[in-house]
């Protein structure tokens, strides 16, 4: 299909809320009227997303992002505005919309708690008809990258966090939709299942050019997974573009930090410094940290460098993206 | 088509599935519904005491009804009201609505896998100790069996039916933990399952009889018993039919109601 998978246009989500009045009398009161609010969890969404595309949903709690997973699952229906999932509006058409999309929870599992692993998956080949032989060689290729063949004989409920989450990426994938939701896939998870996973979900999007749309709060997954990042705060889109370019439009600085082979005076220190295009912090009397804009390239500056000292070790840091978006949210704050 | 089956045959699998999980709970059934229906059985056999009938019934036929009456529910008793006010409270509902399925028609059917599960493990060993340590009388007749068993499958349906409102009720009330106990209390005072029927005033039992919870356990026991003439067995049951058809249709329209603004909870 040509055109978006996903395309949204003012999407908009209300939830009322129920403010509880305080003591006795207040929960007599609620018995008759109780005061509601509307809250906006999304105000007025645009968004493309092409078939392929791996997209990285960030933002503070509260800003939307799982509004907009439920959303797209088409389990909650919009207040206003609309969206269209592989050319279906998703709550309209709610069953031929789940057989296309795999959905994953990180807060709740979608495997049947009481059931054996294996168990569950029977239930979703079944479901979802899938054929005896790809179904076997679809858990195959998965237990190769995630290792879930010990597991799928234990019940679900004795499956650690990590156990489960592994399970339940093969579960919503079981189908091979073409768009697969993650809503904090790796949320509590270890090093080593944070790396397993998002190398599975690279090879599949390799494989069979599975579109992804992530939320998380690590944005180690969005490195890792992403090549697109929408940064969502408030209910409003504050950023749409390339990890590198929302580095690169938050003046993400570049750090080279140096030891010298000497320990040097106050007044040598300023002079090594003096003109050179980047900001000086002295860590140590032989140590120093430069930072500077990606504009003027590493390898430029060490030039400078070594014409007037000698360096007996260097290495340079790229800008945390933490420490970017924190920027952001703490601008959206303001 | 195929899909349809796919589905039907997916949902009874996880019903039987899920009670076959828990195999110490099917031994706590057999052992509490037992109980019960011996207190039952041993309460009527007391008021018989010197007595030919009570309610034009004779001894034999009113302690069959009773401990049949009680049996009865551990095939159509659910707890799918709970578990779908659960289900909506800890938000786990998007899960099941993740599926391509009518999660009406799914659940339906999955409590069904889990009834004939329960009817192989609790309900027939129920009846066969019963019948065989207890001066109870079971029907000769074929047709009475045959209706007897459609009877069953009806009076699951209704009790479907009421627990589907009542979980549907809770994504609007955000809590129907208070209305499910009021169904609970309604259905065990007007299905014949501890109060037999028979009893209620003319007047009240008139009314009681056109309501849908005497499809629940009334009807069969009173199959059984051969109460109903053989030729009017048609009767009970096209009540029951009739009125698990409306409380289905009903549950369409309340389901639909409630996912118009369904709010899923929790992140």
């Amino acid at each position: 299909m040509s055109g978006p998978i996903v395309s949204a246009r003012g999407l908009r989500r209300t939830f009322r809320t129920f403010q509880r009045r305080p003591g006795l009398l207040g929960a007599l009161r609620d018995l008759f009227a109780i005061g509601g609010e509307d809250r906006v969890a999304l105000r007025g969404l645009d968004l493309d997303i092409q078939p392929g595309e791996r997209v990285g949903l960030i933002g503070p709690n509260g800003a939307g992002k799982s509004t907009t997973v439920k959303l797209l699952c088409g389990i909650l229906s919009p207040t206003s505005g609309t969206l269209m999932v592989g050319g279906r509006q998703p709550h309209r058409d709610r069953k031929a919309h789940v057989r296309d999309i795999g959905v994953v929870f990180g807060q709740r599992t979608q495997l049947w708690w009481d059931l054996a692993v294996i168990e569950a998956y029977d239930l979703l080949a079944a479901i979802f008809q899938i054929p005896a032989d790809v179904y076997r060689q679809r858990l195959a290729q998965f237990d190769d990258v995630l290792g879930i063949g010990e597991l799928l004989g234990r019940p679900v409920r004795e499956l650690s966090l990590g156990q489960r989450m592994r399970c339940d990426i093969a579960a919503a994938l079981l189908h091979q939709p073409p768009l697969l939701l993650l809503d904090e896939p790796t949320i509590g998870l270890d090093v080593a299942v944070k790396l397993k996973i998002r190398a599975f979900i690279a090879d599949i999007n390799a494989r069979h050019g599975t579109t992804v749309i992530l939320t998380t709060h690590d944005l180690g997954d969005v490195e890792a997974v992403c090549d697109r990042v929408l940064l969502i705060h408030r209910g409003a889109l504050l950023y749409d573009g390339s990890v590198p370019a929302l580095k690169a439009q938050l003046g993400g600085q570049r750090r080279l930090l140096l030891d010298l082979p000497a320990p040097l005076s106050a007044a040598e220190q300023g002079a090594l410094v003096a003109g050179l295009p980047a900001e000086a912090t002295w860590t140590g009397d032989q140590e120093l940290s430069l930072r500077f804009s990606p504009a003027v390239g590493a390898a430029a500056l060490i030039r400078a460098l070594l014409e007037r000292t000698e360096i007996a070790d260097l290495s340079v840091e790229e800008p945390s993206i933490d420490e970017v978006v924190a920027r952001f949210y703490e601008d959206g704050e303001r | 088509m195929r899909a349809a089956w796919a589905l039907v045959w997916a949902s009874l699998r996880l019903g039987a599935t899920l009670v076959l999980a828990y195999r110490l709970e099917v031994v706590v059934q057999i052992a509490s519904a037992s109980i019960v229906a011996l207190l039952n059985w041993s309460l009527w056999a007391a008021i018989y005491q010197g007595r030919e009938t009570v309610a034009g019934r004779t001894a034999e036929e009113m302690t069959t009804y009773v401990v049949v009456a009680w049996i009865v529910t551990t095939f159509y008793g659910n707890q799918l009201d709970r578990w779908l006010g659960a289900r909506f409270r800890t938000g786990g509902i998007a899960v099941d609505l993740l599926r391509p399925w009518s999660l009406q028609a799914h659940l339906y059917l999955r409590d069904l896998g889990r009834a004939g599960c329960a009817l192989l493990l609790t309900t027939l060993p129920l009846f066969v100790w019963t019948q065989a340590l207890l001066p109870l009388r079971a029907p000769r007749d074929p047709r009475v069996w045959a209706a007897f068993g459609v009877s069953l499958l009806l009076a699951h349906a209704i009790s479907f039916g009421f627990s589907w409102l009542v979980g549907v009720a809770s994504f609007r009330l955000r809590n129907a933990a208070g209305l499910a106990h009021l169904k609970a209390t309604i259905i065990s005072m007007f299905s014949g399952a501890l109060i037999p029927l028979d009893l209620y005033p003319a007047p009240l039992r008139a009314v009681i009889l056109w309501l849908p919870f005497q499809g629940m356990s009334h009807v069969p026991a009173n199959i059984f018993t051969e109460a109903v003439p053989v030729g009017l067995l048609w009767q009970p049951l096209a009540v029951q039919a009739a009125w698990g058809a409306v409380l289905a249709v009903l549950g369409v329209w309340a389901f639909r109601h409630a996912t118009a603004r369904i709010v899923i909870q929790g992140g």
